[in-house]
């Protein structure tokens, strides 16, 4: 990571060194030039005459902004610059987003005439592009890329920013919730950040509200909003049912503090954001379902990484898309990445193309090594085909098994989908019944079976003229997967006890490796 | 004082060369007054100037379409655009020369002024041309946005000076047989 003061710095070297080709490489070109021009009119460099061209000011003097040509094409001012490096010595040109400079192209090669004719006289071309340059011409010089602004910088950025509009409106932040949108903030360019936090300004200077906490985390979510379209990433629009999960009561206390560690400053403390959870267990049981809900409830965008789309046919495609994938979920963190059933794009680690192998060993790298707030929610029903290195500890936070849910979570999840398809409660003897013949039933199988009942409560004109007894009948008639295919969810559950942590309720008085219902606490490091 | 030739003799010897040639001379040459002339000889003078600007012209005009038909890139076009802002800088010198008297300064810069703007606005044209049979839209666009972006007419600018332009060749100013000795920037 180049930071725009280390930028500055190595720019202001290779200026001393009248180097003939810099190149310096960035997305936000007004931020380099503003660089530049720091370093045109700092008293050291005064000697030194700087122009500058861009298509639409055409060639200019740094320090006073004149114009140089009438023309504003750069073919003209590389004939300007071709005059001036002949006749003075250590001139400095500067070429903002030169076309047709990637390859070897007419372009390219009058650049790099021009930069051995600059060098003749101890002269510079600067050239400002977020493209590669064509390496015949980077081999004449030496190339700079500056990244987007950090935490650190974006704290200027959101400082300076609202103390400008605090004219406008009343800022309610503390120096925290400043750092905490500058942490939000980080992925986006100088004028992304400008513009989003000018959006948070003005919707509370209408509504005559001064700018308060709440709105640090609306940033993230109108941070979402740039990137439009996300290479490899899915965007997924929340409905307010998504808030709703019954049971998983050992997760969400879990991820009540992975959510406090998610939002603090952790500057200084060596810690990083936590990486997130994978949610292995039985089908139907709420793994998806929580991955929307952790996002409604932290409040978080929330991205889905989908495997089969990032596998392509061509050698090396899948790596590439992966890579871009991950770079894109980096730079729209903070967010939650949904990866759904993680174990059909992670399984192919004996595939003969080796493509398996190298997507594993580059999500695993990733996740590993990088620091960004991306909160990983992985799903898998499979876990015996994941390869082993992506369970160990530091790689997911956690791995929680999400099993049948018991009667106390059935309990909670009947009342939830009650009140979402029949808008009532079951009288307290219908639900006690209702949790007994649903023993065995996923969360899904008691949402399906609540569903029919609301279609038929919705044809026949309300559920006072739905039979009592055919709420009964219809969870009765209901057969699970677990009775269906009680051998799969068995050697699930098996796995998940001895492997995982239980997302339900703890029962204490189940030890480790003991058969049967119910879910265990395995003590696993860290936890 | 302008050797035997006289002030006519001079100029005249001038323009015969500076027709032919693309590249400007450096010469100095005498002020010229309608007074010193017979009316005749005035005339002839005159005709022999525009006659000058008008053969130079027309070689500035072969050359120019040369180089267009070479120009092989968006990127080429436009190098040869501004290349031939030379050769009518040149023409425009010799109509401003300030020893022609002013009304015939005038007449001569409304005549090169005159010939620069259309060649600019033929340039235009044909890019009409090629919209008109067919040519894929982008092409057109690129071609007009370089055609506007390197305008020929750039050259009257009050400010624009032949001095901007290098003065020859890029390659040429490099001393291939030494390799440069860099001068560091450091105080």
């Amino acid at each position: 990571m180049t930071d725009y003061e280390g930028a500055r710095q190595e720019f202001d070297q290779l200026i001393a060194a009248r180097t003939p080709v810099i190149v310096l490489r960035t997305i936000e070109q007004a931020r380099a030039m503003r660089l530049v021009k720091e370093v045109a009119t700092n008293p050291t460099r005064l000697g030194l005459p700087f122009w500058m061209h861009t298509r639409t000011t055409g060639l200019r003097d740094i320090r006073t902004n004149a114009a140089v040509l009438d023309d504003r094409g750069i073919n003209g001012a590389l004939d300007f610059a071709a005059a001036q490096f002949s006749s003075r010595a250590q001139a400095n040109v500067v070429l903002v987003d030169p076309a047709d400079v990637t390859d070897d192209t007419d372009a390219a090669r009058h650049l790099a005439e021009l930069a051995r004719l600059a060098e003749e006289n101890s002269g510079s071309i600067v050239l400002i592009t977020d493209k590669p340059v064509w390496s015949q011409l980077q081999r004449q010089g030496m190339g700079i890329t500056l990244d987007l602004p950090s935490a650190d910088e974006m704290y200027q950025v959101v400082y300076e920013t609202l103390e400008t509009q605090s004219q406008v409106v009343k800022i309610d932040w503390t120096q925290e919730d400043a750092r905490q949108a500058a942490e939000f903030l980080v992925g986006v360019s100088e004028v992304e950040a400008t513009n989003l936090l000018s959006k948070v300004v003005v919707a509370r200077a209408i509504a005559h509200e001064p700018v308060d906490k709440s709105d640090v985390t609306k940033l993230a979510s109108y941070k979402d909003q740039i990137f439009g379209d996300l290479a490899g990433l899915e965007r997924v629009h929340l409905k307010a049912d998504d808030y709703s999960v019954g049971g998983l009561t050992g997760l969400r206390t879990w991820l009540q503090r992975k959510h406090e560690i998610m939002n603090r400053d952790l500057r200084g403390t060596n810690l990083r954001p936590p990486r997130g959870v994978l949610l292995v267990g039985v089908p139907g049981c709420g793994k998806s379902l929580s991955a929307k809900a952790i996002a409604a409830e932290w409040t978080l965008p929330l991205y889905r990484l989908d495997f089969a789309s990032i596998l392509g046919q061509y050698v090396g495609q899948s790596e590439g898309r992966l890579r871009e994938a991950l770079e894109t979920a980096d730079r729209v963190s903070p967010c939650i990445l949904w990866i759904d059933e993680i174990e059909k794009g992670l399984a192919g680690q004996n595939d003969s193309s080796g493509v398996g192998r190298r997507i594993i060993g580059q999500f695993l790298f990733w996740l590993q090594e990088s620091t960004s707030r991306v909160f990983i929610v992985a799903t898998a029903n499979d876990v015996r085909s994941l390869p082993p290195e992506l369970l160990r500890k530091g790689r997911f936070n956690e791995i929680f098994f999400v099993d049948l849910p018991d009667e106390d979570d059935r309990e909670e999840i009947i009342n939830l989908y009650y009140r979402r398809y029949l808008k009532g409660s079951p009288d307290p003897k219908a639900l006690a019944r209702l949790v007994e013949c649903s023993d065995g039933f996923a969360g899904a199988d008691i949402e399906s079976a609540l569903h029919n009942i609301g279609e038929e409560a919705f044809l026949n004109g309300g559920m006072d003229k739905v039979p009592p007894e055919f709420v009964f009948e219809e969870f009765a008639n209901t057969v699970p997967l677990s009775r269906t295919n009680p051998e799969q969810i068995e050697d699930i559950r098996a796995w998940g006890r001895e492997r995982a942590v239980p997302a339900g309720r703890v029962h204490v008085d189940e030890a480790p490796g003991q058969q049967g219902r119910g879910r265990r606490l395995l003590v696993l490091d860290g936890v | 004082m302008w050797g035997d030739e006289g002030a006519y003799g001079t100029w005249a010897s001038y323009l015969d060369v500076w027709q032919k040639d693309l590249q400007p001379h450096d010469q100095v040459l005498p002020r010229l007054e309608q007074r010193d002339f017979t009316t005749d000889t005035w005339t002839r003078l005159v005709n022999r100037i525009f006659d000058a600007i008008g053969g130079r012209l027309r070689l500035w005009s072969d050359a120019f379409s040369q180089s267009m038909s070479r120009a092989d890139s968006e990127f080429g076009v436009g190098v040869a655009l501004t290349q031939a802002r030379v050769g009518l800088a040149a023409i425009l010198a010799l109509a401003d020369h300030p020893s022609l008297p002013d009304d015939l300064r005038l007449q001569l810069r409304e005549v090169v002024e005159r010939q620069i703007r259309s060649a600019q606005s033929q340039l235009e044209q044909q890019l009409d041309r090629m919209q008109q049979s067919g040519s894929p839209r982008s092409v057109v666009d690129a071609r007009r946005r370089t055609v506007r972006d390197n305008p020929l007419d750039a050259v009257l600018a009050a400010g624009w000076q032949a001095t901007q332009m290098a003065p020859a060749a890029v390659s040429s100013q490099v001393d291939l047989t030494k390799r440069p000795k860099r001068t560091f920037a450091i105080d």
